[in-house]
């Protein structure tokens, strides 16, 4: 009864605004979503399962025990790279920094995944209040 | 007249101050996300004795508040000083534009987007520094903020309206 009488007491230039607003921001999702936080980070997966998570942004040398042995792989300048492996061809180690995409060391069951954006597009890593 | 204003102010900061801390009660899923409460008191403030009395029940609200919850001068302050400075004046220029254009309601959202609009840009400028983050977060900020005005708005309305009834009450039982 009484928020009926509330209702009917807004005005027209109410109602519009509350829509131009909703409809701002709705729109706004579409631009978020472009700007929005991908993860940008290294997965470490040991015999299919997921084991680290590195952050690109930070430089780490990180020791992962697989099947055969101790793979090393190193996070610096948002690239990463496998320093060793105990793998007889050493063809992770071969393939060098990336920044994209897979490192896989199949014989220790070691994957190093890159998720996220191509190097040198921003980021937003957290947003603080 | 003077020192009537004061006890009024003095009172509904004292509203406002309870809805705040209130507020600070209820869970919330994001820090960003809150009611807005005490908007409801320096809305109907506003309307019902000014901008004075309106910017002065939000400055002591919003003072004591940061002193109740132990935030005074540090960035959750500036940024809720920043945001309810902003609201109020901007509520207070939209009034008198065109009379009736407007209701509390259009009043509250108002309030809303420029309490959000100038906690962003405190935000961006002071903390972040990261137009994009700002960029990002905002359309969230602003629809939860026109959503909560709406309701603050509503609540102002009713608030308004009973307490004009209460005071031709009074005056007819004086008569």
């Amino acid at each position: 009864m009484k928020l009926r009488q509330v209702l009917d007491a807004t005005t027209r230039a109410d109602r519009l605004l509350f829509l131009t607003l909703v409809a701002l921001a709705v729109s706004g999702f579409f631009f978020a979503a472009e700007l929005s936080p991908a993860p940008y980070s290294a997965q470490v997966d040991v015999d299919g399962k997921p084991a680290y998570r590195l952050p690109l942004g930070q430089n780490a040398i990180v020791a992962v025990n697989g099947k055969e042995g101790i793979t090393t792989i190193e996070v610096k300048v948002r690239r990463v790279r496998i320093v060793d492996s105990p793998c007889p061809h050493k063809l992770c180690v071969k393939r060098g920094w990336i920044s994209s995409g897979t490192l896989a060391c199949v014989p220790n069951g070691v994957v190093v995944t890159i998720h996220g954006r191509a190097p040198g597009e921003e980021e937003l890593d957290a947003i603080s209040r | 007249m003077r020192s009537a204003d004061n006890v009024r102010i003095a009172i509904l900061s004292a509203f406002a101050l309870a809805l705040h801390s209130i507020e600070a009660l209820i869970p919330s899923p994001a820090p960003w996300l809150k009611l807005g409460l005490a908007n409801i008191v320096t809305l109907v403030t506003l309307i019902l004795y000014g901008l004075y009395p309106a910017l002065m029940v939000t400055f002591i609200r919003v003072i004591l508040g940061s002193l109740f919850t132990g935030t005074f001068l540090g960035p959750a302050f500036l940024l809720s000083f920043g945001g309810g400075t902003a609201s109020t004046l901007a509520m207070a220029a939209a009034r008198p534009l065109v009379p009736g254009t407007f209701s509390a309601v259009g009043l509250s959202l108002i309030g809303a987007l420029f309490h959000n609009l100038a906690q962003l840009a405190i935000a961006s400028v002071l903390f972040i520094g990261n137009v994009d983050a700002v960029l990002f977060i905002a359309p969230f900020v602003i629809l939860a903020g026109t959503l909560a005005g709406a309701l603050n708005g509503f609540v102002s309305e009713l608030l308004i309206a009973n307490l004009k009834k209460s005071d031709q009450t009074v005056q007819n039982v004086g008569q």
